[in-house]
Order: C-alpha cells, then structure tokens, then sequence
C-alpha cells in the first residue's frame, strides 16, 4: 500500500485518514501510529475490556493490538474494510483467546460483571472529537440491541463477547443447540436490519 | 434448512479420520508416531471442488443457520471449515456471510468507551522503539525471505511440466545447503509473489499471504522473541513461511510416492491471535479452495495429507496456511500471481 502522504509531507498527521496514517506507519513512522492510537485506544481498550473483563489484561491486549498495527500495517487493505474494523478485528481475536486461555486456567477472582469492571476504570473523559460519533453510534447500536428479545440477545452476547462457541452457548443454557442458532440467527438479521447503513464509515 | 451438525459434519469427519489412518499407514515418515497427540482431524478433499453458479445449485447441504454464528465467532474448526468451503463455490451463502460480518463489526461500538492508564502508550512506544521497524521497500534488501533446506529427505518431480501428470516419483536428499540457498527477494516482489517455500524442487510451493515480516531471525531476534516464537530457526524443517498473522513458521510439501497425494508439513505454528488451530488452503489462478484443517501433531506442529485436485499445476498452485477462525476471503485471496 502506498499511502498518499508521505513521510516528507506528513507535519500534521493529526488531519491525515486513517489509512495514510497507517500506511506511514508500516513505513516505520512512530508519530503516525501515534495519531491512530490517540484516536483509537480507547474503543480498542474498552472492548478488550468487554471481553477479558480484567483491566491489566485489556491493557496488556491494547499494546499487542497496536504492536501488531506497528509491525503488521502494511497488511491492511482498505478495499477490505475500514482501519477501524482491521483494528477491532484483531483485538477480537486476541481479547477472545485471552478469554480461552483463562478458561483453561484457574480463575483470577475478577468481578463477573463487565460494567461494574467499567465502572471501576478511570473514565478519561470525552476528550477527543471521535468522542461525538463514537457516542452516537454506541446508542443507535445499544437502542438495536435493546429491541432484541433477551433470549437473544444473550446469546449473541455470549457467543461475542463471552468467546463460547454455539454448542456450550446451549450447554450452558441448557437449551438444545437449534434454539440457540435460530436465537442467533433471528437476532443478527435483526439487528442488520436495524443498523443498516450505519457502518462505520472512516477512512 | 439443513444442520450441518448432523450429517455433513458426521461425514466431514469422517472422510478426516480415514485419510488420517491412511496418512500413518502409508507414509514412512509418519509411521510410528501414530501415537502423539492429534488434535483435530485432517479432512483432506477427495474431490475436486464443485462449483455451483448458484445457492440452489449448490451440491450439498447449505449452511445457512451457521453462518450468523460463523460472523459471531461461535462455530466450531469444523464448522466454521464447512461455512468457508461452502460460501466458496455458493454466492448466495458467501452474500450472507459478508452481510453478518458486517453486522458483527458494529457490536465492539455498542461499548462504552473509558480511558486505558498513560502507562499503555508509554510501554508502547517504548517497545516499538527498540523493536525492528516494519520491513518497507527501503529496508527489504536487509532481509533473506529464504532459507536453505537441510536434514529430510524429500520427493521430488521432474522438473517441467505438470507435476500431476507424472505418477513417477523419485526419492532425493536436498542438495547442500548452498546449493539451494535462494536469491533475496525484494518486498515488492515477495507483496505481490507471497513467500515460496520450496520452489527449489519445481513442486506444489507453500505460499503465504504476503505479509511485510522477514523469516531471518538473526535480523530479527527481538520480532520473533515478542512475537512468542522463538524457534524460527528452519534448519531441518523446511523452508521458512509466515502465516496469515505474521508469525513466522516452517514448512514444506511432501508428495505421496504411490498415490495423488500430498502432505503438508508446518512447524513453529505458535500464534496467540490463532484461536482454533490453523486451515489449509489451496490457491490457484487468483482463487483458492478449503483443503481442511491443519492436524495438529504438537503444540506448533501440523501436517495435513490430502488428494491433490486434478489440473493442480506446480507452476501456479500455492498452499495458504490461515488460522481456522480467519476468514480466507480476507487472508488468502489477494496477490495470488504465481512466483515467477
């Protein structure tokens, strides 16, 4: 990828797109994947957050995710998906696997309540514009989510970011597994139907 | 519609666990450690792929209920093998999967955002600034993408022609390692050509998506050792590669003597962003197919043995090793053009 601003040129990388920056970045530009995290640590730590529910490991996977941006941007294709999708993508995984390891470990006697883990994180305040879109979004996302049945719901929480695969997802549930794919099912279309067109749109 | 947990998986399973014997009886190399651990099956294909030109043409069963937990990342290796190789060849199913997909990559922003501690970003840039730079066009040249092959004994072609088209198969030891050392390859060369991994014998070459990371780990020490892969020395192992995440790993291809097979063998697969093992994939001609999950052998070691498809041309086919929870469409199909 051959970003259009170059290291030459790139004195207020502040302004420049998501993808110059991280194209400038897989050049071996600090200051540009300095901008992407200002913009982004924050969505990348809080939903690494949501899922391994211990602050010190969503630290830990918010450095990993954007050590593997550092070292792996030149992997990004925009014709694929937004840089902000690339990034989630890989924190997803990595938050996920996290979520695993510790199942296959003794448990850490973490809260078992995301928002009370949330809660107890230092807000640092809605200091960056994004702030303004990133909210916007968050409620047209929670008002779909709030529509879907429980049951639902659930499930796809469960199954996001809880990383249980459909099958425990019913063992857990004590549901038989069809339930728990129409479950999906039913509330992924409609939460598409809801959100339709409202992809995040960065660059 | 149809449940793939029923039927389709029995089978998918069950044409895994033949090859698998298969693979043991019938393969010197194997023979003997039919004891380790297996993990997951091989499921190799035993068919070239059907190619249905539409969802009702498609010649097994859909898979349509799995795809919404396919986009949710709740499906099994197996299934979510199946929901890959099924939209492979199905448009209407591959539509549905991009549809969930994107509906999935909006749940992160349904969560309220707070602020990670300073001391992220600090560690951060202070990692970075004793790490190696990403490889960029400037730098390439400082890196050797290839390395000598040494140690195991190989199964070689003749050299020309379409090497399916010989039954003939001659049991040879790599030359020296000198001998097969390969030329630097530039990173515009290795973005657009993938990494090639044993061209030296004109043989089925595995490929990797391209990926800006160099295999030589004297260069990169640091890289690997952060990277939790501290075994990236190839020597006996193949040839180096780099998985779709970037993880450096080793790995060459072994054709069957007595058959139209083949087995992949990869080792120095350690990679904590893999959640559930690794797929094999076969690519040709800017297209690629599912030949099944990498049976894992060890904690970072996989092989795979499966029929090599008719009209596989050596000169162009190249294997993708993915995670099994990557989406192939997203890691394997760009930048197919054969190594020159």
């Amino acid at each position: 990828m051959v970003p259009e601003a170059t290291r030459d040129d790139a004195g207020n990388r502040a302004e420049f797109s998501d993808a110059d920056l991280i194209g400038l970045a897989s050049q071996g530009d600090p200051q540009a994947l300095e901008v992407l995290y200002d913009r982004y640590s924050r969505v990348v730590f809080s939903f690494a957050l949501r899922i391994v529910n211990d602050q010190l490991i969503a630290e830990e996977v918010l450095q990993e995710v954007f050590f593997r941006a550092w070292q792996q941007g030149g992997s990004f294709r925009a014709s694929k998906g937004t840089f902000l999708t690339w990034l989630l993508s890989i924190t997803h995984n990595m938050a996920i696997d996290e979520v695993r390891k510790r199942k296959r470990r003794p448990q850490r006697s973490d809260s078992d309540d995301p928002d009370v883990v949330l809660a107890a994180v230092a807000d640092g305040g809605p200091s960056v514009e994004d702030e303004v879109w990133l909210r916007s979004l968050r409620d047209r996302i929670a008002r779909a989510l709030d529509t879907l049945p429980a049951a639902q719901r659930e499930a796809i929480e469960l199954a996001y970011f809880r990383g249980m695969t459909h099958r425990e997802i019913a063992e857990a549930l004590g549901e038989p597994l069809g339930t728990i794919k129409t479950r999906m099912r039913l509330g992924m279309l409609k939460l598409r139907d809801q959100l339709d067109g409202s992809e995040v749109g960065l660059a | 519609m149809s449940d793939l947990d029923g039927q389709n998986v029995r089978q998918f399973r069950a044409r895994g666990a033949g090859v698998t014997r298969m693979s043991s009886a019938s393969e010197p190399g194997v023979a003997g450690e039919t004891n380790r651990p297996i993990r997951r099956l091989a499921a190799p294909i035993t068919q070239p792929f059907p190619v249905a030109s539409d969802h009702g043409q498609a010649p097994d069963e859909h898979v349509d209920d799995l795809i919404p937990a396919y986009a949710l990342g709740a499906l099994d290796a197996d299934e979510r093998v199946a929901v890959e190789r099924h939209a492979s060849y199905c448009p209407t199913c591959a539509r549905q999967l991009a549809d969930m997909r994107r509906t999935a990559t909006m749940l992160p922003f349904s969560v309220a955002t707070a602020a990670p501690s300073p001391d992220v970003k600090a560690a951060l840039f202070a990692r970075i600034a004793h790490s190696t730079a990403p490889v960029t066009a400037e730098n390439a040249e400082e890196y050797q993408w290839a390395r000598p092959v040494q140690a195991k004994p190989q199964v070689t072609l003749p050299s020309s022609g379409t090497w399916l088209d010989s039954q003939t198969f001659t049991a040879v030891t790599p030359p020296a390692a000198t001998a097969v050392r390969k030329p630097r390859r530039s990173i515009g060369r290795a973005l657009g050509i993938s990494v090639p991994v044993f061209l030296t014998f004109g043989l089925l070459a595995l490929f990797v998506i391209p990926q800006m990371l160099p295999s030589d780990d004297s260069n990169n020490q640091d890289f690997i050792e952060l990277l939790g892969n501290t075994a990236a020395d190839c020597t006996g192992e193949g040839n180096p590669l780099v998985t779709s995440t970037g993880i450096v790993a080793c790995g060459y291809v072994q054709p069957s003597t007595t058959a139209n097979l083949a087995t992949v063998y990869v080792s120095n697969l350690i990679d904590s962003t893999v959640r559930e093992g690794y797929v094999v994939n076969l690519a040709e001609d800017g297209s690629y197919r599912g030949i099944g999950p990498l049976t894992m052998t060890g904690p970072a070691t996989g092989e795979l043995q499966f029929s090599i498809p008719a009209g596989t041309n050596a000169n162009t086919a190249r294997l993708c090793i993915t995670g099994a929870d990557e989406d192939p469409n997203l890691v394997c199909t760009t930048d197919l053009t054969p190594a020159a």
